[in-house]
């Protein structure tokens, strides 16, 4: 029991982490936009990929802080959030009844306790909510691999560089690539053999996401997809990065010069065309980074769609320089403030001081509250 | 290139496959010269198109001198009949009836074909019928 009440403690705080670190980002993008620096996009895909690494490392952090605690170091420094508002409360920062208040603090104790044993209408529904979820999301994930893998298995081998496989497949009409655990593989629709600028654009964006780690990017946030659900965050995080990942991308290929800006944009329309024509059934097949989505949605709502917004960016698009510089600079508060957010949203280790103050000022209300009803009890006899 | 059994054919291995047919048999270079000069295909990649068709089982190979020789193994006529079947059964609902109506009401086609279309009905019941 001990072992699921850490797992699900651990949970709560990933996904307390993810909502943080969100809003976080949003601040840092809306900050980037605004000071010229919209078109840092690998920048900006760099940063939001270390926030992720410090959200899923933030068990090992908050392991680490009391592992060096306990060795003696920073012993007297707390850090912890509801400890610090536990000693606001009690110098008086702020006026509320002690019983509600204890019940406040506890509260994400009693939550984890009732989701433990099943007891309660919302912790059943919570229960119930994860698992069902947790399901489909794990057949979506499953059937999507089989797809993806009966895709590939039925490509045409090309050409091969080492542990990149180019492949050619008459079942997609949109380049994608995608990985094994040892080689990756590039898949071209067979068409594009006849169409010899499209499958230059294809391959060289299809490479630039490899060089860029993006498959293994996608595999890790498809494969955690099942678990985080429930979190907005966790899909608006997501989107962020698909979308990024395609405009650095797309910043990338250009910024060599061996592609022209024309063809690029031809290539990213003609592929969106014929899969806004034809290829329903691959919008499912995941993981995999494509060359282009179709956006069907944006057609029917008639908003901006996100392939006007890559092309008007590959448009407009010019390199910034000192890119390592701004993201040291950027990352380093980021990964700082919320290394200490990890530390400050942990469940106490143990009763503090005051705490104990607290739990003995609850304990006095209620023994004066026992003794004021007795006391009316001999008044009214 | 592994084989893989494949019913259909793309729109750019169905213009290889036409010239093949054209052809009789031939090489890359054959069929290359029978594409449009606008075309402007690069010979790796119609020797990949013709490698694939292979594998597909669409066409052999055989080697003579430096180059292969490609040769249908399909007829042109049974590729049309399958490839209409294929249509009927996607598009149509799998009621051929409904694919001729569709075609016999288009506007674009010609009396002449359409007296065609009947001599080839009517040749084809006086012969089912006798």
């Amino acid at each position: 029991m001990i072992a699921g009440e850490a797992l699900l403690d651990t949970f709560i705080n990933a996904n307390i982490m993810f909502l943080l670190a969100f809003s976080l980002w949003f601040v840092v993008r809306t900050v980037m936009q605004h000071s010229g620096l919209k078109h840092a996009y690998g920048t900006q895909l760099r940063l939001l990929n270390t926030v992720f690494l410090v959200v899923i490392a933030a068990p090992v952090i908050a392991l680490g802080f009391t592992a060096l605690q306990s060795s003696g170091v920073a012993k007297g420094v707390s850090l912890n959030l509801s400890d610090m508002v536990v000693a606001y409360y009690l110098n008086g920062g702020f006026q509320m009844n002690a019983a509600e208040f204890e019940g406040l603090v506890h509260a994400r104790d009693n939550f984890i306790l009732n989701v433990l044993h099943g007891a309660g209408f919302i912790a059943q529904l919570a229960i119930a909510a994860f698992l069902i979820g947790f399901f489909i999301g794990m057949v979506r994930l499953i059937y999507s691999i089989f797809c993806l893998f009966r895709i590939v298995a039925h490509s045409y081998a090309w050409r091969c560089f080492g542990r990149v496989h180019i492949r050619l497949s008459d079942r997609t009409l949109v380049p994608f690539s995608t990985r094994g655990l040892r080689n990756y593989y590039v898949v071209i629709p067979s068409h594009m053999l006849g169409a010899s600028e499209e499958m230059r654009v294809s391959l060289a964006h299809e490479f630039q996401h490899i060089r860029q780690g993006d498959l293994e990017w996608e595999i890790l946030l498809e494969a955690l997809k099942p678990i985080f659900f429930l979190n907005p965050a966790y899909h608006a995080w997501k989107r962020q990065v698909e979308d990024l990942r395609e405009f650095n991308c797309d910043s990338a290929v250009l910024s060599t010069g061996r592609i022209k800006v024309r063809a690029y944009c031809d290539t990213l329309m003609s592929v969106c065309q014929k899969t806004l024509r034809r290829d329903r059934a691959f919008v499912i097949a995941v993981p995999k980074v494509t060359l282009v989505t179709a956006d069907r949605s944006a057609l029917r709502d008639g908003k901006v769609s996100f392939l006007e917004h890559r092309i008007l960016s590959a448009l407009g698009a010019r390199r910034v320089r000192f890119e390592r510089l701004l993201f040291t600079a950027v990352a380093v508060p980021l990964v700082v403030a919320l290394t200490l957010t990890t530390l400050a949203i942990q469940r106490p280790g143990d009763w503090s001081h005051d705490r104990l103050m607290l739990s003995t000022v609850v304990n006095l209300e209620r023994l004066d509250e026992i003794n004021r009803l007795s006391t009316f009890g001999r008044v009214r006899d | 290139m592994k084989k893989k059994k494949n019913e259909m054919l793309t729109e750019v291995e169905l213009e290889f496959m036409n010239e093949l047919w054209a052809l009789g048999e031939g090489t890359v270079r054959d069929v290359l010269e029978k594409l449009p000069d606008d075309r402007n295909l690069a010979y790796t990649s119609a020797a990949t198109i013709l490698r694939i068709l292979e594998a597909k089982e669409f066409v052999t190979s055989r080697k003579s001198g430096k180059s292969h020789i490609y040769t249908p193994t399909l007829a042109k006529d049974v590729y049309q009949a399958r490839s209409l079947k294929d249509l009927s059964a996607k598009l149509f609902d799998d009621t051929p009836a409904s694919l001729v109506a569709a075609l016999v009401n288009d506007e674009g086609i010609s009396e002449e074909a359409l007296g065609q279309i009947r001599a080839l009905v009517d040749r084809r019941l006086k012969n089912d019928s006798g």
